[in-house]
């Protein structure tokens, strides 16, 4: 073992160990105070499976799946702001995830000139008291309707739960978005997701099972994520009425859409890695226009951000596509690091 | 039962052995080297994710240790179920860390020095090898670039993801012969592209 990467492992080694001491000893002070005072999480859980049951609240499928992971340990459902509780902020009405730093005041006052076109104004946070969703508005103008309560200045979320919540939305990108799909369309906009984030090697699998009467080109899929090693379970309800084509489609809308932004992605870092010299943001940001739009991707189609390295020696840019599960236009970042 | 010591030791062995997130669980149960042994199984994984997306090999590097040190840390917080997917667990925060590099201006090392690790100073060796993780990703997406969309899906399934024409056929709501027809002239273009006359 010689190499500096293969000698990192030996640094995560000892780590993991010094963690595990960290909590055996921490777990013994929990404890003696749980011992002192009982009952609470199990009269919160009740509460939550109660809001949740009053249909309060609109529960995205990547919760959901998250929730089932997380359902060991905690209720992602809390009651209040508790970190590890948030899969999602949202900045404003426009619903964009918003996860930088897991600050959401923070990050959304980041975004807010590309989504809004304006200066971000004084902001303030609030969370569900079904807990879920921290939604960021102006302050003076809280969310519409009751049940939010507001976060004190500083609130930080837990990103590991937020980036959990992400990789099971980037798996399932689009599917929330449709009404109606067909099995092999499903199917080929997964493996179009897993191949672009390298998991090209995963299966899809597709759970039938068809009632009398359902109308046989259309179903909606829920996704499950590891239901055998290495895999995606794809399980179709079938659907007795498509209802409106027209309200059927949010973007990315398909595997060919989402190969589109992604082989255009590849594309302009590919151009950008060949250049002879280091091209800065506003060459990748323009490279990547030309390239989205001789691709057919329409300027609607994605928000571009642009962020220069605050060191002062520059690193050559690249771009990245990050397309937010539900539907929606994609975030592209033209970006440099030094 | 297999000691993740030897799982270190014999890595391809054990790799059928021992899914991720086995290791992953007993690692927060306090067999350390399965964490070390669950890095030197997927830390290519994460290059290849991180490597064409930024400009340098010492960059994608920078990116990986500390997409590992946030997970080692996520794996010890005993409130939080492990992902049943580690390896995309991984991309995902590797995806974060990367977004979240871009928005600042500069990787984030919060995960690194919270645990205390040493500085990470790459040789020529490492250099290499975070590029050549990087060419299996690379190979697809140069197959994307001259195929059309059709004939690389069909190529794909059936030469990287070993599926049969029957399968594929019957995903894509299409007869074999079809599916047959794409993969031979994906192959055919790749051939002509190549200046491959058989």
């Amino acid at each position: 073992m010689n190499s500096a990467l293969d000698q990192f492992e030996q640094s995560l080694v000892r780590a993991s160990r010094t963690l595990h001491r960290e909590r055996a000893s921490g777990a013994e002070a929990d404890e003696v105070q749980r011992q002192a005072g009982s009952g609470t999480r199990a009269k919160r859980t009740s509460r939550v499976k109660e809001a949740v049951r009053r249909g309060g609240w609109r529960i995205p499928a990547g919760a959901l799946l998250v929730g089932a992971l997380a359902a060991a340990g905690t209720s992602v459902f809390g009651p209040t702001g508790n970190p590890k509780e948030i899969t999602q902020i949202q900045c404003g009405q426009q619903g964009s995830l918003a996860f930088v730093t897991g600050e959401p005041v923070r990050d959304c006052a980041t975004l807010w000139p590309s989504l809004y076109h304006r200066p971000a104004p004084p902001l303030v946070a609030w969370v569900a008291e079904t807990g879920g969703v921290v939604v960021v508005t102006p302050a003076g103008k809280p969310p519409a309707g009751a049940g939010w309560r507001r976060l004190p200045a500083g609130w930080k979320a837990d990103s590991a739960v937020l980036g959990l919540h992400l990789q099971l939305e980037d798996i399932t990108t689009g599917l929330e978005a449709h009404t109606c799909w067909s099995a092999p369309e499903a199917s080929a906009l997964v493996r179009s997701i897993l191949r672009s984030d390298g998991l090209g090697s995963w299966k899809v699998h597709v759970h039938h099972d068809r009632p009398d009467g359902a109308h046989p080109n259309c179903l909606t899929v829920m996704s499950a994520v590891g239901a055998e090693p290495h895999s995606v379970l794809l399980v179709e309800a079938w659907v007795q009425d498509p209802g409106d084509p027209s309200r059927r489609v949010n973007t990315p809308s398909g595997p060919v859409e989402h190969a589109r932004l992604t082989a255009t992605e590849t594309q302009v870092n590919r151009a950008l890695r060949a250049a002879r010299r280091c091209e800065g943001v506003a060459e990748a940001a323009a490279l990547w226009r030309s390239n989205a739009a001789a691709a057919g991707i329409p300027d609607a189609g994605y928000v571009l951000f642009t962020q220069t390295g605050t060191s002062t020696a520059p690193g050559c840019a690249r771009v990245l596509v990050n397309s937010p599960g539900g539907g929606g236009a994609a975030d592209v970042y033209a970006a440099d690091l030094p | 039962m297999l000691s993740c010591v030897n799982v270190v030791m014999h890595l391809e062995k054990a790799a059928s052995e021992v899914s991720d997130r086995e290791l992953l669980e007993r690692a927060r149960a306090g067999d350390e080297e399965c964490f070390g042994a669950f890095y030197r199984r997927r830390r290519r994984a994460v290059l290849a994710f991180l490597r064409p997306r930024v400009a340098s090999a010492e960059l994608a590097a920078d990116l990986m240790c500390e997409t590992f040190a946030s997970a080692l840390i996520a794996v010890h917080e005993p409130d939080r179920a492990l992902p049943r997917e580690p390896v995309a667990w991984l991309v995902a925060i590797a995806r974060n860390e990367l977004l979240d590099a871009w928005r600042r201006g500069r990787v984030a090392e919060g995960a690194r020095r919270r645990l205390a690790l040493e500085p990470v100073v790459l040789g020529d060796e490492d250099l290499i090898a975070v590029d050549d993780a990087a060419a299996d990703a690379d190979l697809l997406a140069q197959l994307a670039d001259e195929l059309p969309p059709d004939q690389l899906y069909a190529l794909s399934a059936h030469l990287f993801e070993d599926r049969g024409y029957p399968e594929i056929a019957e995903e894509l709501g299409c007869s074999q012969s079809v599916v047959r027809k794409r993969v031979s002239r994906g192959l055919s273009t790749l051939r002509a592209n190549r200046g491959v006359t058989s």
